[in-house]
């Protein structure tokens, strides 16, 4: 089963330390190159279906200007869903980069 | 960030249900004002616009991954009772007006009393679906229909009597529904007012018939494409919609493959009307297949 896109940066936004919402809009963005931009509504969306799939989960809470900043980390279902999409997008590409690399080798033999 | 932004979004934020407003309100407004550039006074349309389909589907219970199988089991189920409604409706229309019409002296009790039992049989289906009683649901409905082929011969123009024919497809949803041996998920959002559809439909319809007269067939008929559109457009909220409204529609399809057998016209007329009237539950079956797929990834 493929993974979309945005719930395979927000997992991989999670690899290293739990983040709050707005941390994990910009890690999500550097992480994809600027491919994936999660708007407000989509993330939390996101977070609620991932959080209600046990691939994440809140580890902490903090008050900041009065408001609550809620921090998500990876449960280990969501870190071997994770690693499992890594997996298959490396397999997908080394079908193509291989056969790049043999078919420019003999060029690379004749110059 | 400014004050005048906070209050815009906390604004469109009464957009979400309750429950999610307290548990999550000042999370996602925290997270909307870090994300505003400097400076900016109303939020972003982009912005905007997935903040309202979060509100939508969030009221629609979708934010859970929904498998496609059970997806289809809800659609079935809804489009099971908006057939047994709007047969019902349009008996009881047709029952109404003719009442109307004749007034009660001139009702032969045969057939009335047989439509009649027909009509209570449809309601009694409803109401037993509602509860979830799914196969004797399915059974009374298949007894409403008998009861119809039982009047149909001697007087196959008694008013109401064609709804009737809403009921086997409906019967065959709620077979699907028994063989699969779990209990829809209960609908919310729209799909929970969407049995009610029919009856608009078929009130509407009686409008358009009483009071304007001469364009009628293109009003039903722009009724028709409103409706699609409109099932197409939720496919962004909820599925289920579009494949309910699709398995509706489906039963025009099949009663007029039936009527157009013994109309006598030409298999390249027969392919042609049966080809228009396919095209609207075919768009709302596949583009909610493709959905319904799309939803079940992760």
């Amino acid at each position: 089963m493929s993974m979309r896109e945005p719930t395979y940066f927000i997992l991989a936004a999670l690899q290293d330390e739990p983040l709050h919402g707005y941390a994990i809009i910009k890690r999500a963005e550097t992480l994809s190159q600027g491919a994936v931009k999660l708007a407000t509504g989509t993330l939390y969306t996101a977070l609620d279906r991932l959080t209600g799939e046990g691939y994440l989960h809140v580890v902490e809470e903090e008050i900041v200007n009065g408001r609550t900043r809620r921090y998500y980390a990876l449960t280990p279902d969501g870190l071997t869903a994770l690693r499992a999409e890594a997996t298959r997008l490396a397999e997908a590409a080394r079908v193509v980069i291989d056969r790049t690399s043999l078919s420019a080798r003999p060029e690379a033999g004749l110059a | 960030m400014s004050a005048s932004l906070e209050r815009r979004w906390a604004r469109l934020l009464r957009l979400y249900p309750a429950e999610f407003r307290r548990a999550r309100g000042a999370e996602v407004l925290d997270t909307l004002l870090a994300s505003a550039e400097d400076g900016r006074m109303r939020p972003a349309r982009r912005e905007v616009a997935a903040f309202v389909l979060g509100a939508l589907r969030a009221h629609a219970g979708r934010s859970r991954r929904p498998a496609a199988r059970d997806s289809w089991l809800t659609a079935c189920w809804i489009a099971a009772l908006m057939l047994l409604v709007s047969g019902v409706a349009d008996n009881a229309l047709s029952f109404g007006v003719d009442l109307a019409v004749r007034g009660p002296d001139e009702w032969p009790a045969w057939p009335a009393a047989p439509a009649l039992a027909a009509l209570t049989l449809g309601l009694a289906a409803i109401w037993m679906v509602l509860r979830r009683w799914h196969l004797a649901g399915a059974l009374v409905a298949t007894a409403a229909v008998a009861m119809s082929v039982v009047v149909s011969p001697p007087s196959a123009m008694w008013p109401g009597l064609g709804a009737v024919w809403r009921f086997p497809l409906a019967v065959v949803l709620l077979g699907i529904v028994v063989l699969a041996r779990r209990p829809p998920a209960a609908p919310a959002g729209l799909l929970r007012y969407l049995p009610l559809l029919p009856v608009s439909l078929v009130l509407t319809d009686l409008l358009f018939g009483q009071v304007f007269t001469q364009v009628t067939g293109i009003l039903t008929r722009g009724l028709s494409v409103a409706v699609l559109a409109g099932a197409l457009f939720w496919l962004l909220v909820d599925e289920r919609v579009a494949m309910a409204v699709g398995l509706f529609l489906l039963n025009g399809l099949l009663v007029q493959a039936v009527f157009l057998g013994g109309e006598g016209l030409g298999p390249a007329d027969v392919a042609l009307l049966l080809g228009l009237s396919a095209l609207g539950p075919a768009v709302l079956l596949s583009a909610s297949a493709t959905a319904a797929r799309r939803q079940a990834r992760v």
